[in-house]
């Protein structure tokens, strides 16, 4: 019975992946020209000659649905087949393998995404267990207007003022920047994450 | 919840992006917004990449660094090569390159001959790039630009076929392919460090194209090696050069750092005092004025920077404020600081106060608004009454008012399509329609048949569409200053604004009116400038002349302006075509850039320019004087700690204190 569920579900889930497979390859290659990738690739200066070259280069010359010499040699099916085996294969922009690109950005993602996460629960459950002790008191009632408004703020306010005051006003933690190394990268990491903390507390203490 | 606090304290012991380094060493540091996309010097074609790209190649000839308008000197060449007409019409340029240049250290030259890390610089290196710019495979941008080299294209061809003929050949070692395909019959090496240049045709403007990094020596081994396969980088990516700096750090989404090559001639040979290599004992007039010709440096080897650094910082207001702060060296201004940095076009005293000076130059570039000349309405069919109406339209335009609204006021008016500090440009010239006169521009409305700006085959106002590719609102408000101008002349012109792609379709089809459009020199020749009005150059041919003017007396005086030196008879034609600009009108000049650099103090030597050069060999950092105001101007500002800590204990005081009464 719930084999026959599961089944079920997952078959309706990959359906629903291939049906958004084809409609990111209709956005992507019968909207968008090759001719506008290579130009964004290789630049506005460059002679047709080049952006053709591009266009046979990176494969962008096949036909998009029908090709009668080789059925199988269409854009429509390597779209297909190399999203189903996760082959990126390589950025347009500049010839980096999306594989790599994706693992270069998970370290300093999770370093920050972690973290936040933690001290996000930890504060919000303190706090609120902290109001709870006091429910129907002057505490409590702040502690609710005090939450309501800080939900009703912009993330963005958050950020921007917190750079602002932090970095700039302050001084005690850099503007921007990251450094992975162990011994440092904790300061760069301190001003996002208190912003974070403090965008997030309002509504993880209310509710 | 204590602990995580003073945890955090602890770890924040300051605003300084950069701990732990030695800021005692000559280093600079610099903001970049956009990542580089190829190191590739055959295919870099961006400011971007030319940051990188620009101080790890040396070319042949450069840009002599202060002197104007801009003029070669030799750099990795021994001189400035000058030109042999041959008989059949082909010219030929004999370049000698400097003896005893080296390749920087790297491990792809173990290829050539095992335990080598680096080796000479011949003139097969730069066969080599030329045969680069041939290959379809490398997809190098420019290579039409070559293609009067006699045998250029042959050898494109023939590598193709060989290629497509055979699989295997595709395999072969790169130097094999090329040598195997017969290389560029123009181009013969003819002694270890010499080479003659053959073109079909006269185009002095080439050698301007030999101080640009596509021409730059590049080693067989570098490319063979830096294949991508087996854990080895691509060459797009690991750059391997003849340049004063060499890439020692490329974390391209955050941190990029060049180091000094110890390979370079200059520093090898200072004994030499190559032009190159040597600080200018001259420039422009302003130039001492500006601390451009401190007797200090002049003459001396260089380069004197050690390092330079550069962080990704996309937003440009957090990159100015740690410019404020001391942490970036040279910036730029943003927008939203301008009116504080910049008053009455010199620097405020706010900034002056913290020591820095402001640096302006005007990018050898044009802006302006085109008429599609095919176009029915507005272009050459409707003769002397098309002329009649762009003439009108161009006398409702201020620039100067433009400018001041949208960027500033940073820029110059122009009236023609050459810009400051290229040959040909007049700075007494006046343009008579370029001025704002409504009288005369209604009087020649009229002559053009649209009296008040009604069109009398309709009987309502002139409909004209202004097609764009830039759909957001900031761009909407530039687009709508131009149609609010027309509209006083009684014209209806409306925006067709459409994304970017769409746009290019559009252009490709033939299907638009009027344009606006932007043009950055490649290289400092009025030549560079008029070819986007020269019929071959139409946009319905595939070329940037998206204003399709087709005029034969232009066509002719541009191929004999083309080939002259720079002189009085250069001036004299292009005066000339200027003349027919200034009554066709197929463009309304608006201006020619203005870029503002904001220096730190302790920056020596730097000048901006126009024209995307790397010139890190040149500029000097005062170490001392760069520490003592960083420690100045980023004490960390610590009483709202206390102040904060004294507000939470009183809020949760009380509480906490009926709390324990209600225990007892």
């Amino acid at each position: 019975m719930i084999l026959a569920y599961v089944v079920r579900r997952s078959l309706y889930g990959f359906v629903t992946v291939l049906g958004v497979l084809l409609f990111l390859f209709v956005l992507f290659f019968l909207v968008t020209k090759p001719e506008d990738i290579a130009r964004k690739a290789i630049g506005e200066k460059a002679p047709a000659a080049a952006v053709a070259q591009w266009i046979a280069n990176h494969g962008y010359d096949k036909p998009a649905f029908w090709n009668p010499a080789a059925p199988a040699d269409t854009l429509l099916v390597d779209h297909f087949r190399r999203a189903l085996t996760f082959d990126f294969g390589r950025s347009d922009a500049d010839d980096v393998p999306i594989a790599r690109r994706l693992a270069e950005g998970v370290g300093p993602s999770l370093a920050l995404a972690v973290p936040l996460f933690a001290l996000e629960l930890l504060v919000a459950i303190a706090l609120a267990l902290f109001v709870a002790l006091f429910r129907d008191t002057y505490v409590d009632r702040t502690a609710t207007v005090l939450c309501v408004l800080a939900m009703s703020v912009s993330m963005l306010l958050y950020i921007i003022g917190g750079q602002d005051v932090l970095g700039k006003l302050l001084k005690w933690f850099p503007i921007s920047g990251f450094d992975p190394r162990p011994d440092v990268i904790a300061r760069f990491l301190v001003m996002p994450i208190l912003i974070g903390l403090m965008g997030s507390v309002g509504e993880g203490v209310r509710f | 919840m204590l602990a995580i606090a003073v945890a955090m304290g602890i770890a924040a012991c300051g605003n300084d992006p950069y701990p732990g380094e030695d800021s005692d060493r000559k280093v600079l540091y610099l903001p970049f917004s956009e990542p580089p996309k190829t190191l590739d010097p055959q295919v870099a074609y961006s400011t971007s990449d030319h940051v990188v790209t620009g101080a790890v190649y040396d070319r042949l000839l450069e840009y002599h660094y202060l002197d104007r308008p801009y003029r070669l000197i030799p750099a990795l060449a021994r001189a400035v090569p000058s030109l042999e007409a041959r008989d059949n019409g082909h010219v030929v340029y004999r370049f000698d390159l400097r003896e005893d240049l080296l390749f920087a250290d790297d491990a792809c030259f173990a290829l050539g001959a095992p335990g080598r890390s680096t080796r000479q610089v011949v003139a097969d290196d730069v066969a080599f790039a030329l045969m680069r710019i041939a290959d379809p495979l490398v997809d190098s941008p420019v290579g039409t630009t070559f293609e009067h080299v006699v045998g250029f294209q042959e050898f494109s061809a023939r590598l193709a076929a060989a290629r497509k003929a055979d699989p295997a050949f595709a395999h072969r070692r790169i130097d094999e392919q090329y040598r195997m395909a017969g290389g560029i019959a123009g181009l013969r090496v003819v002694g270890p460090t010499a080479f003659e240049l053959e073109l079909d045709q006269a185009y002095p403007q080439i050698l301007y194209w030999f101080a640009m990094e596509f021409t730059t020596p590049v080693p067989w081994e570098a490319i063979a090696f830096y294949d991508g396969k087996e854990g080895r980088e691509r060459f797009a990516e690991h750059p391997v050069g003849t340049g004063p700096f060499r890439l020692a750090v490329y974390d391209k989404r955050s941190r990029i750092v060049l180091e000094r090559n110890a390979n370079w001639y200059g520093i090898r040979h200072p004994e030499w005092r190559a032009p190159g290599a040597t600080y200018p004992t001259s420039g422009e007039p302003d130039d001492r004025a500006r601390g451009l010709l401190d007797p200090a440096y002049t003459g001396r080897p260089l380069p004197f920077l050690e390092r330079v650094e550069l962080r990704l910082d996309k937003e440009d207001v957090p990159a100015f404020t740690k410019f404020l702060q001391g942490y970036y060296d040279v910036s730029g201004i943003v927008e939203e600081s301008f009116d504080r940095v910049v008053k009455a076009g010199a620097l405020s005293e706010d900034m002056a106060a913290l020591g820095m000076t402001l640096g302006k130059t005007v990018v050898p570039s044009i802006y302006y608004l085109g008429f599609n000349m095919d176009d029915p309405v507005v272009g050459t069919t409707m003769g002397a009454r098309g002329r009649a109406l762009r003439q009108a339209m161009s006398l409702t335009i201020d620039s100067r008012e433009y400018m001041r609204v949208f960027q500033n006021g940073r820029g110059i008016p122009a009236e023609s399509p050459i810009p400051p500090g290229i040959f040909g440009y007049d700075a007494d010239y006046r343009n008579p329609f370029r001025r704002v006169d409504l009288e005369r521009a209604r009087r020649l409305l009229a002559e053009a048949g649209y009296p008040n700006g009604i069109d009398p085959a309709t009987g309502k106002p002139l409909q004209l569409t202004f097609d764009t590719a830039d759909t957001s609102a900031r761009g909407r408000l530039r687009y709508q200053f131009f149609c609010d101008a027309w509209r006083r002349l009684g014209i209806d012109v409306e925006i067709a604004g459409t994304t970017y792609n769409q746009f290019q379709d559009k252009v490709r089809r033939g299907a638009y009116q009027l344009f606006m459009w932007g043009w950055v020199a490649d290289y400092p020749d009025p030549e560079n400038f008029l070819f986007l009005l020269w019929s071959e150059m139409a946009r319905s041919k595939g070329g940037p002349n998206t204003a399709n003017f087709s005029d034969p007396e232009y066509d002719r005086l541009f191929l004999v302006m083309r080939e002259l030196p720079n002189g009085d008879r250069r001036a004299e034609v292009i005066r000339q075509m200027r003349a027919i600009l200034e009554t066709d009108a197929p463009w309304i000049e608006l201006f020619h850039l203005e870029s503002y650099a904001l220096e730190q103090g302790w920056v020596h030597n730097y000048k901006p320019l126009g024209m995307s050069f790397s010139t890190f060999k040149y500029v000097d950092v005062d170490v001392a004087l760069r520490r003592a105001r960083r420690a100045a101007w980023n004490h960390p500002v610590l009483w709202p700690l206390g102040v904060l800590a004294g507000l939470a204990l009183a809020v949760v005081a009380p509480a906490v204190l009926a709390v324990v009464r209600r225990r007892r």
